[in-house]
This record gives structure tokens, sequence and C-alpha cells, in this order.
């Protein structure tokens, strides 16, 4: 009941189109950059789909991505990079660095690197922040008597994760302390993940839980980002919302495919697989 | 079926009267995104506006509101997995350096996917979230909130800025 009144509510909201002219955003593209240290330079493509002009700014930082206790994928941010961390985000630069966007118009950024002489080969790392916000600060709100008005303008940031590379790079994972328990209506899956070579691993943890009979009752598939080690955790929705007891056996895959990124950008290794059986009482 | 994950996978359920509503969502979202299937996109659709505020009474707005609430669009490829961090202000700023203090409840923010089914799911927007685009593309992300003026709040404009980040992992 609860549900369809926020829904009703959701739809009259939906239905306030016109609020959507005060838009202000911005659309990037790709939102993964690979830099190849023969070319030093990459670009993204921005877009304002909005009525509305938005600034515009780009900005990188140093961070990488790790897991909190309950296994979400988070981002550890680095301000001061020693030189033992493969940081690029020093001698990245984009051009413009500031801009405008009119509604429906489109800009290149160009991303230049100016790494260090004698840089080693390796993979070196960082992030682009694109923030947009409205060309205005507009103060919303009506005033009573007392003649206080009240407004909180939007403001949104994008950041994508930025890859240079130099010379031969390499990938693969290491799996390992593969649990998963029965939480709610979903089947809960944690694994270990080390990373193995000099580059990250960007790929997929796919898994399925087979019944007695062999037969699939539960699938998952995530994107995964292992650029030291990670403890993720993944949920597959159960049929019915529950399992019968009974033997099942869990099957999983780590590999370097990504559904949402250019296969070109993506370094292959070998698929990592592990299995575990499971009783549920 | 229900499919839900406290990671904040979209919650999925069948139900032939929620297509109308999709439709709305959808259409918009398509219309801001149209090309290129490996692209994000985040946009603030509608300010966070409280109205009539009275001195001395706190006034909240909803996430659910459908004129007040905040609300912000992303788009991302199917199957990525993007993290959602709001950055909420303890106070507007007002003349002469004055202070209205603004708080943020745990049911203060809502998400809504794009695929059909999909459901209001709400959250506490000083808490990450981690969705994943499957099978919704688009998801409507709106905000509420509460001011509490003072009995001798000063007259005036106060102003501030809500930023919502999405990290591409």
């Amino acid at each position: 009941m609860r549900t369809l009144s926020i829904f009703g509510i959701a739809l009259a909201a939906a239905l306030m189109l016109p609020a959507v002219s005060a838009a202000q955003g911005v659309l990037v593209a790709p939102h993964a950059v690979v830099i190849d240290h023969r070319t030093r330079s990459g670009s993204l493509s921005l877009y304002n789909p909005g009525d509305q002009p938005a600034e515009v700014s780009l900005s990188t930082f140093f961070g990488y991505p790790v897991t909190d206790s309950s296994g979400n994928f988070d981002l550890r941010t680095v301000e001061r990079p020693g030189t033992n961390m493969p940081s690029a985000a020093g001698w990245l630069e984009a051009f413009p660095k500031r801009m405008v966007l009119q509604p429906k118009e489109r800009q290149t950024v160009r991303l230049l690197a100016r790494p260090p002489q004698a840089l080693p080969d390796g993979e070196y790392w960082a992030r682009l922040v694109v923030s947009a916000k409205g060309g205005s600060v507009p103060v919303s709100g009506v005033s009573d008597s007392s003649g206080i008005t009240v407004g909180l303008n939007l403001e949104v940031r994008t950041v994508l994760p930025l890859q240079y590379r130099k010379g031969a790079v390499a990938t693969s994972v290491r799996a390992s302390g593969l649990s998963a328990g029965v939480e709610g209506d979903s089947l809960a899956v944690r694994l270990h993940l080390v990373r193995q070579g000099t580059a990250a691993y960007i790929g997929t943890v796919r898994g399925a839980l087979a019944d007695g009979s062999g037969r699939t009752v539960a699938t998952f598939s995530s994107p995964v980002a292992v650029y030291y080690d990670v403890d993720p955790r993944f949920t597959a929705a159960l049929p019915d919302g529950k399992l019968p007891p009974g033997p099942y056996r869990l099957r999983v895959e780590v590999t370097t495919e990504r559904e949402d990124l250019a296969p070109e950008t993506l370094l292959a290794a070998r698929p990592v697989r592990d299995s575990l059986e499971l009783h549920l009482p | 079926m229900v499919s839900a994950s406290s990671t904040g996978a979209l919650v999925t359920i069948p139900a032939a009267n929620l297509m109308r509503f999709q439709l709305f969502v959808l259409l918009p979202a398509l219309a801001a995104a149209p090309s290129a299937a490996a692209q994000v996109s985040i946009t603030g659709i509608r300010d966070l506006t409280f109205g009539q505020v009275i001195v001395g009474i706190p006034s909240s707005v909803g996430p659910s509101h459908p004129t007040k609430s905040g609300q912000f669009r992303i788009t991302a490829p199917l199957s990525s997995k993007v993290q959602v961090r709001f950055t909420l202000p303890d106070a507007l700023a007002g003349p002469g350096g004055a202070q209205l203090p603004i708080s943020f409840g745990s049911n203060d923010a809502m998400a809504i996917g794009s695929a059909p089914g999909s459901t209001p799911i709400t959250f506490n927007p000083k808490a990450t979230r981690n969705p994943q685009f499957q099978p919704s593309t688009a998801y409507d992300v709106f905000i509420g909130g509460t001011v509490t003026p003072a009995g001798n709040q000063q007259p005036g404009s106060y102003a501030a800025t809500i930023t919502l980040t999405i990290t591409n992992f």
C-alpha cells in the first residue's frame, strides 16, 4: 500500500515535466578512459542534454576501488600519493578544463599526459571528475511575512577511472574464500579477489546456483575492478524468494569481459573459476 | 518476482498498472541519452524547494513530493555498477552570515529505475549506494529534507547546494 502510495506521488512527480526545463547536468562518454604512452592523449565527449547552460569543470585525483565491510565498492582516495603509488593524477591535463556548455551543445575534451622522464613501464591510475552546475544560482521558494526564502541548488559530479599504460602490462586475478548463504530473499556470495600482474583487473564476476538435479535456480553477474584486493559481495534473487531444503552447488567465474566497456580498453586474462557445495536446511 | 539486495539492485515486481508511469520516466531518460551505449550521464532535474517557511516552525519536504523534492536523473550502460553519494549541507547561508539549519532523515532519498516493473525504494541520503543498472539503464533519484528556522531567524534569502556524485569503478 505504501509502495503504491509512493508510486502515485512519484507518478505525479514525473508528470511535472516542466521542471525538466531547469535541468543541469552533463553526459559523459566514455565512462572509462585508457591512454597509451605512445600517444599520451585521450579524449572525452561531453554533452549538455538540458535546456539551460551548464558550467562544467574537470579535475583529476588519485584513488582506487576498495570494498567496505559489507562488500560494497568504495573509492579510496589518496590526497598526496607517494612515489610508490602508481598515480597519473599529477601529470594529466584536460583541455579545456572549464567551459560553459549551452543547451544541447557537445564538447570534446582532450586529455594530455606529461609523464616524468624515465617513467618505468606499467599502468598508472587517476580519477577524472566532471562537475556540472547550472549557469545561474536561483533561490527558489516563496517568502511569507517574515521574508524568508529557501532554496537548494543541485550540482552533479561524475567520477571516471583513467588508466595510463606504458609498455607491456598484464593482469590476472586470484580468487579465494568463496562463501555463500541465503539472506532474506537472496543468495549472498562473498569472494576474496587479489590482483596479479602489473595492471588493474577490470572484469565481471558471474555466478550460478544449481540444485541437486543440476538445474540452475539463481544467477548473478556483476562488474568488478580489482586494483589491489577486494572482498565484494554479490546477490542473486531466489525464485519465489526462497529455496527448498537440499544440496546445491554454486559456481563462480571471474573473467575480463565487461558489457559496458569497449573491448579494446580491456586487458584479457584467463578466466578464474571456483565452486562451493551448499546444503540448505 | 522480487529481486532485491542491500547493494541497491533494483527491486522488480510485475505490475501492469505501473506501465504508464514507467513510460513517463523512461521517455525523458531516453531523450536525454539518445546515442552511444558506453556513456553515463547525471542531471539535476529539479531544485529542492521548501515554499513558505514560517519562523520557529520546522518545514519538511519528502522525497516523493511531486513538486518540491529535489530530483536527479542518472543514466548508465546496461549491467554497469556505480556508487551514488550525496554531499549534503548542514545549513543554508543567508544574509550577513546568518545560517538556517537543514537536516536529512534516513528515508529522505528515493530512487526509481526506468525498467518495466520498477518500484520506488527509499534510502538514507547520508549513506552511499551501489546500484547496478540491470535491468534499468536510468534511475530517477529524489531527495527531501527538513529546515528548522529559529524563532528569531533573520529575514532574507537562504541558499545552499546539494551535490550528487556518481563514481564509476
